[in-house]
């Protein structure tokens, strides 16, 4: 079952109706039941087993360590008076050291799946390239659907269980509801236990309210994902593929597109699944906070994917930055080198962590690996040279209130991200580098708009590509200040549903026959 | 309570504004018979005429000139055939036709796919589109829609619907601009009596050379997998013409020498349908078979492309099979008309020993 297509629209729909009719203490396990069809639907059993298997290890390990924790607090409660301070102590590094065997035992078999299932092709290749071996690269894995997310939302919520920021659910059917939700379990968010299980398993009623914002947002996610993305998806494929027969300006301006499309595609998808839990009262994590209108690349990604950014900041990030021995590294460099270095480094060292492990999480190959390395080395460099700049924008009095410069920073930002973006996407690493050396190197003037873009076939799907970005800039212009739906509000009731309906058939006219080839999301490949 | 109701009456509205926006824009097209394939107001002023149909997909469609069969073999027929037609469609339009005509002879246009598909699939929606609106009651066309499409082929059915509605207010625009567009969208097509031409001057220029002939021969295979849902729904179709003793002819429509060039298995598709056509007391004519088609037809000017012919073709194809048609119909023996089989027609062809040496 596509997310795309009529089906599901008509699955969620009918869960809907049964979510509000059933009594509220069976609410969630209609989420459930709606869950786990999804999944069969969409993977099938055997890619369900894998999410099972995860459900089964994480809420065990879960539980476990927080029956360590119970029994110990209630342990050395019991014994306060009786037991020396030598004791406690002993106490709580036998359990430290049990519990921590349990993390790191239930995070191995979980990130082991993955990467066995995600990497095993990259491995073996790396390792022919490296020792001139020649192991067998073509053999065939199962990569469930989602697998990356499932595994670090539910590896998240038990290292949290670990550092005892929340209790472990004892209800192993509503561990596997957060794990498996369908809305997110494809392509995110990756969300925090806490809050969201608050969500998830309490009881709603329709409330018209949420009910009609839900259907307005999944329907501008239609329109985004089936109409801007998918029709920009095979320009995008031609550029990429024929790079090197156009010119330098051609190849920039697909480039641009894929920035377009990719975030048409994802936040596409996030808009109907944060509109779908929208009516059904439940709140999930936001994703994006309009990334291309950001300053800087570490900016960027506060606002684009924000779940995975906050993940790898809670458990890489912190644990690195704040370990002894990176502490202890910052503090000889303060003495030795200045404040400067000793501060930086140290986030540094943290950084170069995050980004090779974000650019994996991406993709296996090495073209991931650059693009995590290429965004890594620009906010790594912009921390160095941060006092640089603060002296030269003092020399040269510019003010960063004023409209220009915030417009400057916000076009170099796009940029950027947009030549990074590209990199893995054209093919293999090389391939990147040879798209970039074509823009930077070919100059040739296009004679005529077919010369400018000849991946270009259909004028309407140009002209519908054109008022559809168009449409999304103004809708994200209008966020700065204002709620868009505040303004959507002002419209007449009539004439809003006449609106959506007109906005329908434009989907139904062009954004299904996109969809037929082209019909997948690309973060569900992620 | 309230959140319900106004959800209830707020999804109600919504639902209405797209019917009626859908219907606005297929309207024009589907019934207003003023697209090239909305012939059910024609073939109903023509009730009590028709003694010759034909019942055909695209191949048909682009090959059977009605008006020369008239004048050949003095019959008053008509070209029912359509591009993705399916046997649904056909069908629905033999039922439609059956009691008010006076038909004397059906001819069926088999293609080497038609029988492969499955009606219920995404490949055939473009087909149901084609065939509603040729379908002349209302009731008929929704008992049609509910036979026929499936939720999963409903996407590209309505996606299809909404397109054509728009490709009619589009050619009406162009029409505005550009007066010879006028025709097209137009029911001057109908004047040729179900039979629509590609373009008058264009045509696909199909002939190889001799090494691309030799090594694309014989590489394809025709499936002879037919669907039994597909047969069932042709032997009722013989069933209701045997009914009212109509003959019913099933027939290939010549494809391009070249394009007959592929395929290694021509002789079991004929076989495979000769032998149902004599299970059913039909006739089965293969038109590639016949013969002086290589003197009379040139891949050069006669096909549009491999399977469809340009209207010179279907101009001298036609009068070629109304001959046969004609002899047929004086109890002449029309078996000398055509080769036996595919291997017989090679060694007799200059064209084929040309090109196989």
């Amino acid at each position: 079952m596509s997310i795309t297509s009529l089906r599901f629209v008509l699955f969620v729909a009918a869960l809907v109706v049964v979510y509000f009719s059933v009594p509220k203490k069976f609410q969630w396990l209609t989420l459930l039941a709606a869950s786990i069809y999804f999944y069969i639907r969409v993977c099938g059993i055997i890619e369900l087993l894998f999410v099972l298997l995860t459900a089964v290890s994480i809420y065990g390990a879960s539980v476990w360590l927080q029956r360590i924790h119970d029994t110990q607090k209630m342990v050395l409660k019991a014994n306060k008076e009786a037991l020396t301070a030598e004791e406690k102590a002993r106490i709580k590094a036998k359990n430290k050291k049990r519990r921590r065997t349990i993390l790191v035992f239930t995070l191995l078999l979980n990130f082991g799946i993955m990467c066995a299932c995600k990497y095993s092709h990259f491995a073996v290749g790396t390792i022919n390239l490296l020792f001139g071996t020649t192991m067998n690269n073509s053999f065939s894995l199962i990569v469930p659907l989602g697998l990356s997310f499932y595994t670090f939302q539910s590896t998240g919520y038990l290292i949290n269980v670990y550092w005892n920021n929340c209790r472990a659910e004892k209800n192993f059917l509503k561990v596997l509801l957060f794990i498996s939700f369908f809305p997110q379990i494809t392509q995110g968010p990756i969300s925090e236990f806490e809050p969201f299980a608050k969500e998830l398993y309490s009881e709603h009623c329709l409330d018209y309210v949420n009910f009609a914002h839900g259907t307005q947002r999944m329907i501008w996610g239609f329109l985004k994902k089936m109409v801007l993305a998918n029709t920009l998806a095979p320009m995008v494929k031609d550029v990429f593929a024929n790079y090197s027969h156009y010119t330098g300006i051609t190849v920039f301006i697909g480039a641009v597109l894929y920035s377009v499309q990719i975030y048409a595609d994802f936040s596409g998808y996030m808009d109907i699944m944060c509109g779908f839990c929208e009516i059904l009262g439940i709140k999930l994590t936001e994703n994006f906070n309009r990334p291309y209108f950001s300053k800087s690349i570490a900016e960027y990604w506060r606002r684009w994917h924000i779940s995975l950014g906050e993940w790898f900041k809670h458990y890489i990030y912190y644990p690195i930055a704040v370990s002894k021995w990176n502490r202890k590294l910052g503090k000889n460099l303060t003495e030795r080198f200045g404040k400067s270095i000793g501060a930086n480094l140290p986030a540094t060292i943290a950084l170069v962590a995050v980004w090779l492990a974000t650019g994996l999480w991406h993709g296996a190959s090495w073209a991931y690996v650059a693009w995590g390395g290429a965004n890594g080395l620009f906010i790594i460099f912009s921390m160095w040279m941060e006092p640089v700049y603060d002296r030269y924008k003092r020399k040269l009095r510019i003010n960063e209130s004023r409209w220009v410069w915030r417009a400057f920073q916000t076009v170099r930002t796009f940029t950027l991200v947009t030549f990074i973006k590209v990199l893995p996407e054209v093919g293999t690493l090389s391939d990147g580098l040879g798209l970039w050396k074509r823009i930077f190197t070919n100059f040739t003037i296009p004679n005529s708009l077919t010369d400018l873009l000849p991946f270009a076939d259909n004028v309407f799907n140009l002209l519908i590509i054109t008022i559809i970005t168009f449409a999304l800039f103004t809708v994200s212009l209008i966020q700065r200040k204002h709620s868009f739906r505040e303004e959507l509000n002002r419209i007449p009731y009539v004439l809003r549903i006449i609106i959506l309906s007109i906005i329908t058939i434009i989907i139904a006219m062009f954004g299904i026959p996109a969809t037929i080839d082209n019909g997948g999301f690309l973060y569900a490949l992620f | 309570m309230r959140s319900f109701k106004k959800a209830i009456i707020s999804v109600l509205l919504f639902v209405a504004f797209i019917f009626a926006f859908s219907i606005a824009i297929y309207e024009p097209y589907a019934h207003s018979e003023l697209y090239v394939f909305c012939d059910s107001n024609l073939r109903k002023s023509m009730s009590g005429k028709i003694d010759f149909l034909i019942l055909g997909s695209s191949p048909g469609y682009r090959a059977f000139i009605p008006q020369i069969y008239d004048d050949i073999i003095q019959t008053y027929s008509y070209n029912a055939s359509g591009a993705y037609m399916p046997w649904t469609g056909r069908i629905a339009l033999l039922k439609e036709e059956i009691d008010r005509q006076p038909l004397k002879s059906v001819v069926i246009e088999i293609s080497y796919d038609s029988l492969l598909g499955n009606v219920k699939s995404p490949e055939l929606v473009e087909g149901h589109v084609y065939i509603e609106p040729r379908i002349g009651s209302f009731i008929d066309r929704v008992n049609y829609f509910f036979s026929n499409v499936t939720i999963d082929t409903f996407e590209k059915y309505y996606t299809n619907i909404l397109q054509n509605g728009g490709a009619f207010y589009l050619n009406w625009a162009r029409s505005k601009l550009d007066r010879s567009k006028l025709d097209y969208i137009h029911n001057v097509n109908y004047r040729q009596k179900g039979y629509l031409p590609y373009d008058e001057n264009v045509w696909q220029d199909l002939t190889v050379d001799k090494k691309t002939f030799l090594d694309n021969f014989g590489k394809k295979h025709i499936s002879t997998e037919f669907r039994e849902d597909n047969l069932n729904i042709l032997k009722e179709m013989i069933d209701i013409c045997h009914q009212k003793n109509i003959d019913v002819f099933f027939a290939v429509t010549p494809y391009a020498n070249s394009y007959i060039s592929w395929f290694n298995n021509n002789d079991e598709f004929d076989k495979k349908l000769s032998d149902f056509a004599n299970e059913n007391g039909c006739y089965f004519w293969d038109f590639n078979l016949m013969k002086g088609r290589f003197e009379q037809l040139s891949d050069k000017t006669d096909w549009w492309d491999g399977q469809h012919m340009s209207k010179h073709g279907a101009e001298v194809f036609s009068k070629m099979s109304a001959e046969i048609f004609r002899k047929f119909y004086r109890g002449e023996n029309v078996e000398d008309c055509f080769y036996n089989n595919y291997e017989e027609m090679m060694l007799d062809s200059p064209y084929w020993q040309y090109m196989g040496n």
